[in-house]
């Protein structure tokens, strides 16, 4: 009788082996992400293995270097062109770090930047790309406007550019919305923390850094519009969050868990960020951005137990808000230790569950 | 787009149902935690490449159990399974997510230890039956057997698994 009741034990012992809720969590994660690519692949864009696209460009370009060794006319062309894209890509590369003003700003706007988006097909691409030229004019107006250089030209060239990008962004972004609303929604988060954290760092060069009237004006003015952006992707992200919460319980329920995912990966990355600007900083911003990230992960855990309570609607509000705080913290820290100036960080609202 | 006759929300239903039991079950065949969670996920991945192709599934949970299967078959024609006495020279404990009384620690190594030394054709029986509450007739459809085949299996199976136990109880008044 003993050794039966010790049998029985040990066959319900046994079935106590389980997977954890994290790692369970995990795989479903996985195998949404999964069912997500397979969708993509059905909806007809078949991607070519990188190492076929390999094979041909290899066997294109052996052919082609077979018929100039063996042309004299064709090596001494090719000698001309190597030593012009030499002069050239020197030009180009010297291009990269100009600022507007500069003799070599017409090469990196009008040359550099358009072949590179020239070379981007997706959609996702083309909008990804415009919105980091347009974070690209801001921080450049930022730079110019803390080294005493910003005129009312350079200033009225810098906001039609960087409207032009925002334009082409949202036209991009658009055209996304209507095919794939879950790329749409992570380029509109990364877009508003951009503009948010660069909207900061305009407001304190504004009323603390630079002194002249007029300069003033100008940061006042590309302001308004970031301001207006940043209005727009708000409301942008009121209407995705209204479209998935009308989507059915399944699948709110893995976009919550999605959403709490990424947001733990970018705190988790903004950790890492923080501790390697240490040096880049100022002792008040390094304290601040800890104290700013300790309210972004407090979000997060807040999002956990309203995910664990099934409130998926609260709990992906605050898992996008934690995310989206992460990622300012890390803009402004780097936008400081680029300018060496101190700055205002951005502060958390408590609004994660308004957001709704 | 090819027409699927799982949905992806029956299908995430089914790992959501199933993939502790699954899980259970690699455990029991491979005795490595990782290697029985990868089994797990490659075999719901599997099954959802499966279903994208347009293939029918009647019984979702039958066909999980038979592609773990058939992938815990091919793992161990790779690599023999390390057996329990070389995995604690390791220094390998089976993990149990329960609090570990040292009594109940020792049983959950037990049970692996019977598991491991029964045969091959009894080994899938009795983890079904016994670890994961399969009834006969869901064993006979992950098998493709019938049902009689599967009742006799499982109670020699048993009884094969009661012969170790008791052995294994004298062993230990003995000692």
């Amino acid at each position: 009788m003993e050794s039966d009741k010790r049998f029985k034990k040990l066959v319900e012992e046994s079935k106590n082996i389980t997977l954890f809720q994290k790692e369970k969590e995990l795989i479903r994660s996985n195998l949404i992400s999964l069912i997500k690519r397979d969708f993509k692949v059905q909806e007809g864009s078949v991607k070519i293995p990188y190492y076929q696209k390999l094979q041909w460009l290899y066997a294109g370009s052996l052919s082609v270097a077979k018929s100039v060794i063996n042309n004299s006319v064709l090596r001494y062309s090719l000698s001309m062109i190597l030593i012009f894209l030499f002069l050239g890509s020197s030009i180009v590369f010297g291009a990269k770090d100009s600022l507007p003003g500069d003799f070599l700003y017409h090469v990196k706007t009008q040359i550099n930047e358009k072949v590179l988006e020239m070379v981007t097909f997706s959609g996702k691409g083309k909008a990804e790309y415009s919105i980091e030229l347009a974070q690209a004019r801001l921080e450049e107006m930022e730079k110019l406007a803390v080294g005493n250089k910003l005129n009312d030209q350079l200033s009225k060239d810098i906001k039609d550019l960087f409207n032009k990008h925002m334009s082409n962004a949202k036209i991009q972004m658009s055209k996304i919305d209507n095919k794939d609303s879950a790329i749409f929604s992570q380029i509109n988060t990364n877009l508003e923390a951009s503009l948010n954290a660069h909207s900061s760092v305009l407001k304190k060069i504004s009323n603390e850094v630079y002194e002249g009237e007029s300069q003033k004006n100008n940061i006042k003015e590309i302001l308004s519009d970031v301001d207006n952006n940043i209005a727009h992707t708000e409301s942008e992200r009121y209407k995705q969050q209204s479209k998935l919460f009308s989507q059915g319980e399944d699948a709110l329920a893995a976009e919550s868990k999605r959403s709490f995912f990424e947001a733990e990966k970018e705190i988790e990355k903004t950790i890492d960020f923080i501790e390697s600007k240490k040096i880049q900083v100022s002792v008040n911003t390094y304290i601040e951005s800890k104290d700013n990230l300790q309210l972004a992960e407090n979000a997060l855990s807040e999002s956990k137990s309203e995910l664990d309570t099934q409130s998926y609607e609260t709990s992906f509000a605050l898992s996008q808000l934690a995310g989206r705080m992460a990622k300012e913290i890390r803009i402004s820290m780097e936008a400081e230790a680029n300018l060496k100036i101190k700055l205002n960080m951005p502060t958390i609202k408590n609004k994660g569950k308004d957001e709704k | 787009m090819l027409d699927k006759n799982i949905s992806e929300t029956q299908f995430l239903e089914a790992f959501d149902k199933y993939s502790d039991d699954i899980f259970r079950y690699c455990y029991y065949r491979v005795f490595d935690r990782d290697k029985a969670k990868d089994i797990m996920q490659e075999t719901y991945c599997r099954t959802w490449k499966y279903i994208t192709k347009g293939n029918k599934i009647d019984n979702i949970r039958a066909f999980l159990y038979r592609t773990a299967k058939n992938m815990i078959i091919d793992e161990s024609r790779k690599k023999k399974n390390v057996s329990l006495e070389q995995m604690a020279e390791k220094g390998f404990a089976p993990s149990i997510t329960q609090p570990e009384k040292s009594e109940e620690h020792f049983m959950g190594k037990e049970i692996l230890k019977i598991v491991e030394s029964l045969d091959q054709k009894y080994k899938d029986v009795i983890i079904m039956r016994y670890i994961n509450d399969l009834s006969i007739k869901e064993i006979s459809a992950i098998l493709n057997e019938t049902e009689n085949n599967v009742y006799v299996r499982v109670s020699r199976g048993f009884a094969k698994v009661k012969e170790i136990f008791l052995k294994n109880q004298s062993k230990r008044l003995l000692s």
